[in-house]
């Protein structure tokens, strides 16, 4: 980002007394779902300011410097440590401006049809169907710069993955990334991009809406949103002390015609209910879901070095939805890919302690292993402590299990085929299989809390989009049903999780929502 | 049934100045990652030299009241839960192979707190031990490729090696 632009961001360190702001329109939060909106509105002649609560980090400046413990601290909600309350589900988050998307994988998906059809059918949602996306997603592909990853972009994992799927039957297709030329495939993309290689916000939308004259302010958190008479009229924040993550003492107070809330599918529901935005339905913080995601380890006697090259090149789409047999669960539900997991984070998902830990961790660099995103059915809420932190609960159950059970056998069926001498499952007990016939130990292998974590990529669904205000939170245009002029436009607004990687979808829904506020904005004017 | 003074826990972690942890607390965590990452020999460190309780309370500074009572909590449950398994004595006066059995016994324990205890108190073990890079030679990583630059909430031990 050059420096023109960065100048246009205000980090906390040149704040030095309460402020005021009077604007068109008020963004929270600047990852995929702000900075589109941002910059829709911006680029129609709208003042726009985006409240970031993290911090402001570039490459440029040497801050993405590929340690996981660093990166997490600048990068990550929680700095990486979140939990759900029963600690089963690990909260992964974005936390900086330009969000998750700043340390997200790149991978580049198109909301599947059959989920489009089914938030229309089953809860009225109007106008995003395939075709109205359409020109939506093109946009977005030629921005991001999305293309199938190329086979030079295939690492030790990648490969080995191909080689399982291919002998156990199991077909697989490239998957579309946000990648330009910049990218040396160094595997820290979880870590932020330090060559700007993987196009996050921070180098596609960011920059545009900044050139059209959006204003950010970082490290500035919102406490909640100003209502009045059964209208958003802006935000109350305070800007925060980078070095200690504590409140500076200088509150900021934004005036605006319309409040955009995309504070992120974890985030923007605790948001509303700290707000006391009234909820005729009953849904808001509820039907969370985020696509849950079981792991399996294969140890091989050649090395693969997880951590280095992109993280998923390709992967398999076959059995992304579940198959039933008259109600009763069959299989699927699932996308299965390579997986990538830095070496702590390595460490502190594979099972056991002592020197039966540290046997593993002596051939780390002959790990590999396979991951699933979990289309799940049972769902999630939030809830707020008495300080008005989000407390997240979650547990394991239903079909939800069953589809953690199948994934992870298919996990084994590729990495056994891929040669892997012994899979490693990260329960408690740290099982081990090492061929196909003892697959059915993953029937009973304990998913327990305190025995498996999950990691939870694509939070939605608390703020559920709909046509009945007796069902959902927000309308078909985003705007929150029961106060004018509050739109959430983020995933906690799809229905459901997409049952694929999101950010396409957030993006997408993002252009449909700054259109339609556009065509109505004398409404708020 | 012996018990431990500060004496006793100070001694778990000698010459560490305890931040957000009492030094009870971080004299337990000290003597729980001893067990949990590797035994130290002349391929690893081990977690008193990597000093991975003290990494750990700085790093609580920058987290919420809540996070940082449950983890002190935690600790407690650590120490003094040796009831459940029919024990008194508590962990930190335990020989060192049965501090592993209290430690394993707790992994896959029907009771959901103590396997939460000890499944979080593990993963941070584990995780502040391998981002030191100390340890990463022992485990073939060769490292990232870009300088340091400490975050502005810089959670590691000042003297540490800044790799
Ligand atoms: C490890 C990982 C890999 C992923 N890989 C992929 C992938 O390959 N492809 C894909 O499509 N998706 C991926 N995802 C998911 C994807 O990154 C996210 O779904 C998407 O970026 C979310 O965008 P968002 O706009 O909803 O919210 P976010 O990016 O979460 O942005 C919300 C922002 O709001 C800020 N905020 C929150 N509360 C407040 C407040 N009160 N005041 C001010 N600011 C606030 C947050 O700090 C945050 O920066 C991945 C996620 C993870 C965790």
């Amino acid at each position: 980002m050059d420096e023109a632009l960065r100048e246009r961001v205000l980090e906390s360190e040149r704040v030095s007394a309460p402020m005021t702001e009077t604007v068109d329109a008020v963004v929270i939060g600047t990852g995929c779902g702000g900075a589109v909106m941002a910059k829709e509105l911006a680029a129609a002649g709208k003042s726009v300011l985006m409240l970031e609560r993290g911090g402001f980090y570039l490459p440029q400046r040497g801050d993405f410097d590929q340690r996981e413990d660093d990166m997490f601290a600048r990068l990550d909600g929680g700095r990486g440590l979140d939990t759900s309350e029963n600690t089963q589900a690990t909260l992964t988050y974005g936390n900086c401006v330009g969000g998750a998307s700043v340390h997200y994988w790149a991978d580049t998906l198109r909301t599947p049809k059959d989920r489009l059809e089914q938030w229309a059918s089953q809860h009225g949602v109007e106008a995003h169907s395939e075709q109205e996306l359409l020109p939506h997603f093109e946009r977005i592909e030629k921005a991001l710069n999305a293309h199938p990853a190329k086979e030079h972009r295939r690492n030790a994992m990648n490969r080995l993955f191909i080689e399982g799927a291919d002998k156990a039957g199991i077909e697989w297709e490239p998957i579309v990334q946000a990648r330009d030329d910049r990218c040396v495939s160094s595997g820290y993309c979880m870590q932020g991009c330090a060559y700007d290689g993987k196009q996050s916000q921070l180098v596609t939308h960011l920059p545009e809406a900044l050139r059209a004259g959006v204003r950010i302010f970082a490290d500035c958190e919102v406490e909640r949103v100003l209502v009045n008479g059964g209208r958003a009229t802006g935000v109350l924040a305070h800007f925060l002390d980078r070095r200690t993550t504590k409140r500076l003492g200088y509150t900021l107070e934004v005036k605006a015609k319309v409040v955009i809330v995309a504070a992120g599918g974890f985030n923007s529901a605790p948001l509303l209910l700290r707000s006391k935005i009234p909820d005729p339905s009953g849904q808001l913080g509820k039907n969370l879901q985020f696509n849950p995601c079981p792991q399996l380890f294969g140890l091989f006697e050649r090395d693969v070095v997880m951590w280095r090259g992109i993280p998923a090149a390709v992967g398999t789409s076959k059995y992304r939805l579940a198959r039933y047999d008259d109600g009763r669960y069959v299989e699927g539900g699932y996308l299965l890919l390579p997986n990538q997991l830095p070496p702590a984070t390595l460490a502190a998902v594979l099972p056991g302690f002592g020197k039966r830990h540290r046997d593993l961790m002596d051939h780390a660099h002959r790990i590999g292993s396979a991951i699933s995103w979990i289309d799940d059915v049972e769902t999630g809420s939030v809830r707020l402590d008495g300080d008005g932190n989000p407390i997240w609960s979650w547990t394991l159950s239903g079909t939800n299990e069953l589809i953690v059970r199948d994934a992870l056998k298919k996990q084994a069926t590729v990495l056994l085929h891929a040669g892997a001498k012994e899979l490693i499952v990260p329960d408690a007990k740290g099982t081990r299989l090492s061929d196909l016939s003892e697959l059915k130990k993953l029937d009973t292998v304990d998913l327990r809390p305190g025995s498996m974590m999950f990691a939870s990529p694509h939070p939605a669904g608390m703020c559920r989009m709909g046509k009945d205000p007796a069902k959902s939170v927000v309308d078909s245009n985003n705007e929150v049903h029961a106060v004018k002029g509050l739109f959430v436009t983020d995933p906690s607004a799809l229905p459901t999780a997409v049952s694929v990687d999101p950010s396409e979808t957030i993006m997408a829904f993002s252009y449909v929502a700054a259109a339609k506020l556009l065509e109505r904005w004398s409404n708020y004017a | 049934m012996r018990g431990g003074g500060d004496d006793h826990y100070r001694s778990l972690c000698p010459g560490a100045t305890p931040g957000v942890l009492s030094v009870k607390e971080l004299g337990v965590l000290a003597a729980l990652c001893e067990r949990v990452c590797p035994p130290a020999d002349e391929a690893h460190a081990g977690a008193k030299v990597v000093r991975v309780a003290e990494r750990i309370d700085r790093e609580l500074a920058f987290h919420t009241p809540r996070m940082q009572s449950d983890l002190k909590a935690a600790l407690l449950v650590m120490e003094h839960g040796g009831l459940l398994h029919l024990s008194a004595t508590r962990f930190t006066r335990l020989a060192p192979e049965a501090q592993d059995a209290r430690i394993e016994a707790m992994m896959t324990s029907s009771s959901e707190l103590e396997r939460q205890v000890i499944g979080n108190l593990r993963l941070l073990s584990l995780f502040f031990y391998y981002v030191d890079e100390r340890t990463w030679a022992a485990i073939h990583y060769e490292g990232p490729f870009q300088p340091r630059k400490a975050p502005p909430a810089d959670s590691r031990l000042p003297e540490a090696p800044h790799g």
